[in-house]
This record gives structure tokens, C-alpha cells and sequence, in this order.
């Protein structure tokens, strides 16, 4: 039981893109450079532009160990010095997943992650290489 | 100045825009959007040495902790606040106003930035206004504690540059090849700053280099700094003054034109008028998993009063879930100038009483400019909530047989080689 809990707590975790996307599969490190502000394009050179969970979703947590092994403490000390350095801006932030789904679809933003349960036919799952 | 005049100007304006629309979600890239940042540190330190002054910056604070008082919360203690404007893709503003303790101990807010980036694609950006002199590895955020495994930089180092920004423009241009990456920035401008003794420092035709590689978790950096500095103090003037009067009265007495040449020629030798200074430094940092490695080196050539110096650190610290214990060890050798003044052979007895004494506040003099220490620093974060960390420091310094190292505020009964014992509890936060 104990197991399956720290399972779904750390793994369930997709990628995410809205479904007409053509982004299909990207490395662990490429969705980490997105998502630090290291990187602002896909592979493909369009323009990256990713969603954040609010802090303190599980999902949020869970992402940035799986694809940095950071802790939530050094992705904000991370933002911290892009912040007050004026050298970026966090994601924005959406409260759960579904507001994730619905703002995928609006084109403002372009990638993001939800919990693999939450998955439906507005999103596909970028494979992780 | 006159940049960094015209952006204050527009901080109200700004803050109004944060205020409306601080919560929107703005999504669409074409629209304006601000944010509004926040960080601080709420810090202590104690020194149990009671004949100086324990400082984070020894040309911008008057005293601290030992002398002044064995408890100082004015060392560490600072509370930003940051607006963020993004106007389209290539435009966006940043304004950072901060509350410390200043060089005459009010806590007076500053512009510590303001100035107007223009992205002109994703390799090149341009800013324009007062930035941080990126002079050392994490000099830019210096003061944003929670960025940092630290409370401070080793201030062996560290404190090389005491000055903080500069006004001008800085140009940074980034390449990605394959996992790699490199940025080359390159920042001109001049800084006017207020020091301790009423002291003002004007640095010209600034120019920073510095190119940082990173490759995986690893961050490679060199870097050079060059200006000119022009440096005023009440001591100073005083002294160079008095040596001006002495050169005038030794001139007049027959057989002493050798001393006369020698008083004159002392405010030349140490005197900061357009004075060039040039710092060479190099660093690495590497992050592997839970571990964190730093070190770096810097060397400032002599200039005027401040003594040819090197220095270095190396700190190792390691992540274990909230808590990140770390060690730091630094040391900085700045050779202290036995300066022998003017000579008294053959003065009337009077006259040579009065230049020894003068001889002797000379020497005082130049001993604050030169540097000489080495510590160890034992040190925890424990990152107990979201937002902020408490860090506990307790610092060993050995000060040089000649020199107060980065002591201050210099009681009579001082003795340079002490060793000095420090402890400095924060909690840094961010908002």
C-alpha cells in the first residue's frame, strides 16, 4: 500500500502538449532547460513556452524531481537568482490540472505536465527520451 | 546617474500596473505584463573580538559586531523589493530597491537596478541603466540570500569589489552548441558611491568582461574588471593635506629639500586621483546530484593605497532533503606597505616629533587598504518552509601578523594576528 502511494506520488507524472502539437517526444534534460528559462525553443526552433502547477501541488514536486532531481527549495532559490538578477521570469502557474488541459488549448502557453490519470483527448504525452 | 533618475521616475507608474494586474493571467506573448518580487534576510552576528568591528563590506559599513557590540543585527539584515516589467518579446524594464544599513548607518532605500533590457533574439540582449557588477561569480545576487548556500560570499574574496552596480550598458551574448552553453558579457559604465568617513568613491570608464561555460553541472568563469577610481575621504584629504603643509614648511629650511620632495610625493604615491585598478578572476562551480563544489580566485593589482592582492576560496556543501550543511575555507594576502615616510634627519627637534607623528597615521592609513586573513567557515541551511531558510555560520578567521584582514572600526588596543572567533544566524526569505 505504502508503495503505491510513493508510486503515484512520484511517477505518474506526463508531459504534456496541447493535442494538435507537433512536439512528440523530447529528452528529460530538454523539458528541464524549458522549464528553468534556460531554453525558449523546442528542438524544432518554435517557441517554448511553458505552464507550472501552483507550489505545493504534488505534481509540481514530482515533475522537477523527475526531470531535474531538484528539490522544491532549489528550483526556488533557482528562480531567485533569475528573478532579482532580471534575467527571467517564472512560469506561469496553473491551480490543477485540469486548468492546465483548458489553458493548453488557449495557445498561450505550450507544454506543460499533469497527472497521468488527468490525461484526455485535449493533451498528448511527450515520450521522454 | 541620469538613466538610473529616469527610470525612478517611472517606478510609479510601474507599481500601478503591478497592482492592476498582479493577478491576471496574461497570456498572450503581445501583452504588457508585472510582476512584483520580494526578498530579505533577518540576520546576527557576534564577534569575540571586542577591539574591531565584524562587517559584511568595510567600505560601506562604519561598524558591527565586537567593538561596537557584541550583537550586531546590522550586518546581514536587508529587505529588497523588485518590479518586473515585460512590455512584448523583446522589451522588458526591472526596478530593485533596497533597504540595509548604509555607510552613515541609516537604513536609506536604494536603486541596487533599474534598467531596460532589449532582446534582440535569443542569443543577444542589451541592457541599458544600472545593473550589478557581476564581478565574481554570485556578486549579482550578493544579496538575495535565499539564492545562495551561504550567508555571504567568502568576503576574502568577495569584498574585493566592495562597490555594488554600475550605471551604463552591458551586452550579453549566448551560444548553444549541443549541451553546451556560453555567455560572453561585456558591461561599460561608472558608479558614484558614498562610503564610511564621508567618503565618496567615483569610478570611470568601468569595463567588465566575463565569460561563463557551462556544461552539464558544471559552470566554468573568467573574468577581468577594469576603471579608474577616484577616492575622497575626511582621512584622507586630511593627511594629504597635512603632507602638502609639511612639503611647503620643509622646502624653506635649508638642507631639507630631500624631505620636502618626499611629503610631496607621498599623496602621489597613495592618493586614488584617476587611478587605474584592474581585477582578474576565475571560477568553477560544480553541482553534481546533492553535492555542491565553488572556488575561485581574483588578484587586483596595486593601486594607489590599495595593496597588490590575491585571494580564493573553496566551499563543499551537500543536500540532504532540508538540510545543506557546507564548509568553506578563503584566504586573501594583500601585503601591507612599510611606508617610511618622510625622513627627520636633520629637522629641528619640534618639527621631527610632528612628522613621526604624521609618519605614524600615514602608515594607519594605508594599513586600511590592505587585506590579510584566512578562515574557515562551518555552516548549515535548513531550508525549514517554502520560502525561506535559516542558516546558521560559525566563521574562524586568522588575521595576518600586519593587517586587520576585513576588520573595521579599529580600537587603540587592537592587535593584527589575532584569531577571531564569528557566529551569524539568518533566515533568509523570499516573497
Amino acid at each position: 500500500m505504502l508503495c503505491f502511494f510513493v508510486a503515484s506520488a512520484r511517477s505518474d507524472i506526463v508531459v504534456v502538449v496541447s493535442a494538435a502539437s507537433p512536439i512528440s517526444s523530447l529528452s528529460k534534460n530538454q523539458v528541464e532547460k524549458i522549464f528553468l528559462g534556460k531554453s525558449r525553443r523546442f528542438p524544432n526552433g518554435s517557441r517554448a513556452v511553458p505552464l507550472n502547477q501552483s507550489e505545493g501541488n504534488l505534481e509540481r514536486d514530482a515533475f522537477y524531481q523527475m526531470v531535474s532531481g531538484k528539490s522544491p527549495a532549489q528550483i526556488k532559490a533557482h528562480w531567485a537568482k533569475l528573478i532579482f538578477t532580471g534575467r527571467g521570469q517564472p512560469p506561469k502557474e496553473a491551480a490543477s490540472n485540469d486548468d492546465v488541459k483548458q489553458l493548453l488549448t488557449n495557445n498561450g502557453v505550450n507544454i506543460s505536465y499533469i497527472d497521468r490519470t488527468a490525461v484526455d483527448d485535449s493533451v498528448k504525452i511527450v515520450a521522454l527520451k | 546617474m541620469n538613466i538610473a533618475k529616469s527610470l525612478k521616475s517611472l517606478a510609479p507608474a510601474l507599481m500601478v500596473g503591478t497592482l492592476v494586474s498582479h493577478s491576471i493571467f496574461a497570456l498572450e506573448a503581445s501583452r504588457a505584463s508585472y510582476s512584483f518580487h520580494g526578498f530579505g534576510t533577518l540576520g546576527v552576528v557576534s564577534s569575540d573580538e571586542d577591539q574591531a568591528d565584524f562587517v559584511s563590506s568595510w567600505i560601506l559599513q562604519p561598524n558591527g559586531a565586537g567593538h561596537t557590540s557584541k550583537w550586531h543585527a546590522g550586518i546581514d539584515t536587508k529587505l529588497g523589493g523588485q518590479i518586473n516589467a515585460q512590455f512584448n518579446e523583446q522589451f522588458s524594464a526591472v526596478l530593485q530597491v533596497v533597504i540595509e544599513r548604509q555607510e552613515d548607518n541609516a537604513w536609506t532605500p536604494a536603486i541596487e537596478w533599474a534598467n531596460i533590457q532589449y532582446r534582440l533574439n535569443d542569443n543577444f540582449s542589451l541592457r541599458l541603466g544600472r545593473s550589478v557588477i557581476a564581478a565574481f561569480m554570485v556578486s549579482d545576487t550578493r544579496l538575495v540570500g535565499y539564492a545562495n548556500h551561504w550567508i555571504r560570499g567568502p568576503q576574502e574574496l568577495y569584498q574585493i569589489v566592495p562597490i555594488t552596480n554600475i550605471d551604463g550598458l552591458d551586452a550579453v551574448y549566448t551560444l548553444d552548441f549541443g549541451e553546451w552553453r556560453n555567455s560572453l558579457q561585456i558591461t561599460y559604465g561608472q558608479t558614484d558611491q558614498d562610503l564610511v568617513f564621508k567618503g565618496e568613491l567615483r569610478a570611470r570608464d568601468g569595463v567588465m568582461l566575463s565569460n561563463t561555460l557551462e556544461y552539464n553541472y558544471t559552470t566554468f568563469r573568467l573574468a577581468y574588471l577594469t576603471a579608474h577610481i577616484d577616492l575622497d575621504s575626511s582621512n584622507s584629504n586630511a593627511l594629504f593635506t597635512a603632507y602638502d603643509d609639511l612639503g611647503h614648511a620643509l622646502a624653506s629650511i635649508p638642507g631639507l629639500n630631500d624631505a620636502a620632495t618626499q611629503a610631496y610625493a607621498l599623496p602621489r604615491r597613495y592618493g586614488f586621483d584617476n587611478t587605474p585598478i584592474e581585477i582578474y578572476s576565475a571560477a568553477l562551480r560544480l553541482e553534481p546530484g546533492n553535492w555542491l563544489f565553488m572556488a575561485e580566485w581574483a588578484r587586483v593589482t596595486e593601486t594607489a593605497a590599495l595593496s597588490k592582492s590575491d585571494a580564493w576560496y573553496a566551499t563543499l556543501g551537500h543536500r540532504f532533503n532540508s538540510m545543506t550543511p557546507y564548509v568553506t575555507i578563503a584566504e586573501v594576502n594583500g601585503e601591507t606597505p612599510q611606508e617610511s615616510g618622510v625622513t627627520t634627519n636633520g629637522m629641528p627637534t619640534p618639527l621631527a616629533i610632528t612628522t613621526t607623528a604624521l609618519n605614524n597615521g600615514f602608515n594607519q592609513y594605508i594599513s586600511q587598504f590592505s587585506h590579510a586573513q584566512q578562515s574557515i567557515t562551518l555552516g548549515i541551511r535548513w531550508d525549514f518552509i517554502n520560502n525561506a531558510a535559516l542558516k546558521l555560520q560559525y566563521q574562524h578567521i586568522q588575521l595576518d601578523q600586519n593587517s586587520a584582514g576585513r576588520l573595521v572600526n579599529l580600537q587603540p588596543d587592537f592587535q593584527s594576528g589575532n584569531r577571531v572567533n564569528t557566529f551569524s544566524a539568518v533566515i533568509d526569505f523570499v516573497f
